[in-house]
């Protein structure tokens, strides 16, 4: 393990986001910016199926999906950029494996979603509800990112090394 | 600087300042507050800026009330992470800058929520409020990059 962490830390991104005065700063902006966004269509789209937004067709509301799409892309990129910063300061941190657990199940998720509901949904009339597997897995979702984000933001907090 | 002090000497802002859960916390909720006020502004102003089209104004009208509630948790828990620390953030400019850009992104939100009320359903949206979609979501975005800026440039404690 300890060979793996070296060589992630040694990799020629590792060296940027150490040697680059700003690389850090820039990956965190860029981080917070792109969770904005997932977490903004996350909410739309779970609420819509748990029938929070009564009025809006299921299609149309489905139809935002792409934006978390590039908004989790940003999150991934940033975060592995953090990763490599620093990597022991994240394989030594209990929150950071809770955080990879929930957003590897809210990854799988969304792919069955993808793949099992949403040509079915997307289909839905605007008064219909939406079946009862789907309003859970949209309820599951929301608690898996918020946790996630969650989980994110106290990774200083339960760093066994000081950190920032 | 004499109510700065103060405040940052009440017994709860030293409480907020030392407990060791109360900070995690207050942070907790602003990163939470700020995805949902943040990303739901954003979803409001690509409706507004044409995307997705079936979106109803009724839907709009849903998001911009929990946009507000993730706002209102961030003004408390902004203002509670504030008390601890406000001597020392008064004239740091990154955070004047957030400041300013959330005063400017809240009037321009509030803007584009009353036009879109007085619009009819299928009414197109007129270019002056395309434009505020622009400023609003651009407003939120230095938000975000300067709170985190002032992480950075925030003078230490002692």
């Amino acid at each position: 393990m300890d060979d793996l962490l070296r060589w992630v830390r040694d990799t020629p991104l590792g060296h940027f986001m150490r040697e680059t005065g700003n690389a850090f700063p820039v990956a965190e902006m860029s981080h917070f910016i792109s969770l904005s966004l997932l977490m903004g269509v996350m909410l739309v789209v779970d609420l819509r199926i748990l029938g929070v937004f009564k009025q809006a067709s299921y299609s149309s509301v489905l139809k935002l999906i792409p934006l978390a799409i590039v908004g989790f892309a940003i999150n991934l990129i940033s975060g592995v950029c953090f990763i490599v910063t620093n990597p022991f300061l994240y394989f030594t941190n209990p929150a950071f494996y809770w955080k990879l657990t929930f957003i590897l199940l809210g990854g799988l998720n969304a792919l069955w979603f993808t793949f099992a509901e949403h040509r079915l949904i997307s289909g839905l009339p605007t008064d219909a509800r939406a079946p009862a597997l789907a309003r859970v897995m949209a309820a599951a979702s929301l608690g898996m990112w918020t946790l996630v984000l969650l989980l994110g933001r106290l990774l200083p907090t339960f760093a066994p090394v000081a950190g920032g | 600087m004499g109510f700065l002090t103060w405040l940052q000497e009440t017994e709860f802002a030293q409480f907020l300042a030392s407990d060791p859960y109360a900070y995690p916390v207050l942070l907790c909720f602003h990163a939470m507050g700020m995805a949902t006020v943040v990303g739901l502004v954003w979803v409001m102003s690509a409706r507004v800026l044409g995307y997705p089209r079936g979106l109803t104004l009724e839907a709009f009208h849903r998001m911009s009330t929990i946009a507000l509630w993730g706002f209102a948790v961030n003004a408390v828990s902004g203002f509670m992470i504030f008390s601890t620390e406000a001597t020392r953030v008064i004239d740091n400019a990154e955070f004047l800058i957030k400041m300013a850009a959330i005063l400017i992104g809240g009037l321009s939100v509030w803007y584009m929520m009353r036009t879109v009320r007085g619009l009819r359903a299928d009414a197109g949206f007129p270019l002056s409020l395309k434009i505020t979609a622009v400023v609003t979501s651009a407003a939120w975005f230095i938000a975000i990059v300067f709170g985190r800026l002032v992480a950075y440039t925030i003078k230490p404690p002692f």
